[in-house]
């Protein structure tokens, strides 16, 4: 008898699902390729989501690949459909409209929900969270309706949002539960840069302050009151504190979850066989990780899904490089390379100023991580000397006279 | 099309890039003692090619980490998918001098 071909579904249409269907054909499978999403477009890139502003018809989405690269692949691409149900024993998905998928393999890009806040008159319609196109469409109609617009947050999106809305004009407040903002990402010296790059543009900061409460009208959200007793006028609120991990499929089937994700080995492998988790769902080890987690950048989500996709296709790889993530804010591009540890010791290089800065994180006497503003061609020098453990010096790394390309490239030629 | 100086031809070491202030910009590379002309912005970004990272006849952009063939231009890695526009190069004397394409008409680009 001649076995029949392995069939493959991603529920996910995203960075990741996509990355491991393309790794998956590149790498010389075979059976069938399913990817399902609830999501009706042709499945398109998030990052641009917050770094502009989008009409309602969706024609600005920048598509991941174009609709031909999937039917010259045999990707059969299933938007519009919601994976329901994952049932093990017989090796299927079941979907909203009924429909039955033979799936060998799984692989659960399901992605993350945005958290949202947990106050009284939350739900407003004009209190909202950015994760898809349709978020993006209506945070859009209300940015381009004018301000006040109060941001929640001063995370990735929340400051990427304060910086889209200042340059169309609006006036704009981000309020951030912590001292300074991207409390995760950067120490308080680089935040600093940013908050002074932001306040230059005219964005208020009200730091250290959490939301109490909105009030307005059954249909708006007016004012935004505060811990430490204000309140602000807002004609939207953006909430951009967190995401939270779509586990329903994965719980329901029995895969292996802990609160923050589906846990994976170092191939993405869940507790199932031939069940997969890719991208930010995923709570993974990482050599820049001090435990296992999830890792909410696009870059991880394109490395890590096409890591799956060519481990279904026969050859098991695990991702290496070094955690990376960017921000575009007024123009410029905030890198960050690596994750900072609380243990690091952190290094300014000299020079800096709000508009261009690059400062790195000491551990063990190599490079932990990195982040700069207007130094792309220095982040992507550091991205390799992270990688390659290469020992460094505090005082060359400080020396903006150094060339950091040729100290790697003459590291390179004596080892 | 017209021709114009990028540098002179010991300006550069190899793996070495300069950006050339034309419209849209160029970059010129130096590769085993040979110099190329590309378009110098990303065909998936908007970053400059020449702040990249040249490993051998390879460019590296520095936002996405899409990486091209410096001598034709080529996509060699997501998630750019469109290759670079390439210029003739020629060496005149101690000048590196560049061939920019006319590109008035076509405000694409990807010709």
């Amino acid at each position: 008898m001649i076995p029949r071909e392995p069939s493959c579904t991603i529920v996910g249409a995203s960075a990741a699902g996509v990355s491991a269907a393309i790794e998956m054909r590149r790498g010389g499978f075979t059976g069938s390729v399913v990817i399902v999403d609830s999501d009706p477009h042709l499945p398109y890139e998030r990052p641009p989501l917050s770094k502009t502003l989008f009409g309602s018809a969706g024609q600005e989405l920048v598509p991941i690949y174009p609709t031909e690269t999937y039917s010259d692949l045999g990707i059969d691409l299933r938007v519009g459909q919601r994976a329901l149900e994952l049932d093990i024993a017989n090796r299927r998905v079941r979907t909203g409209d009924g429909e039955v998928i033979p799936s060998d393999i799984v692989v659960l890009a399901t992605g993350l929900a945005a958290r949202r806040l947990d106050v009284a008159g939350s739900v407003a319609p004009n209190v909202l969270t950015l994760r898809d196109a349709a978020d993006a469409q209506a945070l859009s109609l209300f940015v381009k309706s004018g301000g006040p617009l109060v941001i929640v947050g001063a995370g990735f999106i929340g400051l990427e949002m304060a910086s889209v809305a200042r340059e169309h004009g609006v006036d704009v407040t981000v309020v951030e539960a912590s001292p300074y903002p991207l409390s995760h990402s950067v120490g308080p010296v680089v935040a600093s840069f940013l908050i002074d790059l932001h306040r230059e543009q005219g964005v208020k900061f009200v730091l250290g302050a959490t939301v109490t409460e909105l009030t307005g009208t059954a249909h708006a959200a007016e004012q935004v009151w505060l811990s430490d007793g204000q309140g602000l006028d807002a004609s939207a609120i953006v909430v951009g504190v967190g995401a939270e991990p779509n586990l329903e499929l994965a719980r329901n089937a029995g895969v292996h979850t802990d609160p923050t994700g589906i846990v994976v080995d170092h191939l993405g492998q869940t507790n199932i066989p031939n069940v997969f988790a890719a991208g930010d769902v995923a709570v993974r080890e990482h050599s820049d990780l001090l435990r296992p987690s999830r890792i909410e950048h696009w870059d991880s989500s394109v490395r890590h899904g096409s890591a799956v996709g060519a481990t279904i296709a026969g050859s098991p790889t695990t991702v290496s490089e070094p955690i990376y993530a960017w921000s575009d804010q007024y123009g410029s591009t905030l890198q960050i390379v690596g994750r900072v540890h609380p243990t690091d010791q952190f290094v300014l290089r000299d020079g800096a100023n709000p508009a261009q800065f690059l400062g790195y994180w000491i551990r063990d006497g190599r490079i932990g991580a990195a982040a700069g503003l207007g130094a792309s061609r220095e982040i992507a020098v550091l991205k390799r000397m992270i990688s390659q453990k290469l020992p460094v010096s505090p005082e060359e790394l400080r020396d903006r006279d150094v060339d950091l390309r040729r100290s790697i490239k003459s590291s390179r030629s004596v080892t | 099309m017209h021709w114009i100086r990028a540098c002179s031809v010991d300006e550069l070491d190899d793996g070495d890039a300069l950006q050339l202030s034309t419209v849209p910009p160029v970059a010129i590379f130096k590769v085993d003692g040979e110099y190329y002309a590309l378009d110098d912005t990303c065909t998936h970004g908007q970053s400059s090619l020449a702040d990249g990272y040249v490993d051998g006849d390879q460019v590296e952009c520095a936002w996405h980490f899409a990486k091209f063939d410096i001598k034709s231009g080529a996509v060699l890695t997501p998630p750019a998918s469109i290759p670079l526009c390439t210029h003739k190069v020629r060496i005149d004397g101690e000048d590196v001098m560049v061939a920019i394409r006319d590109r008035a008409q076509s405000a694409s680009g990807a010709t």
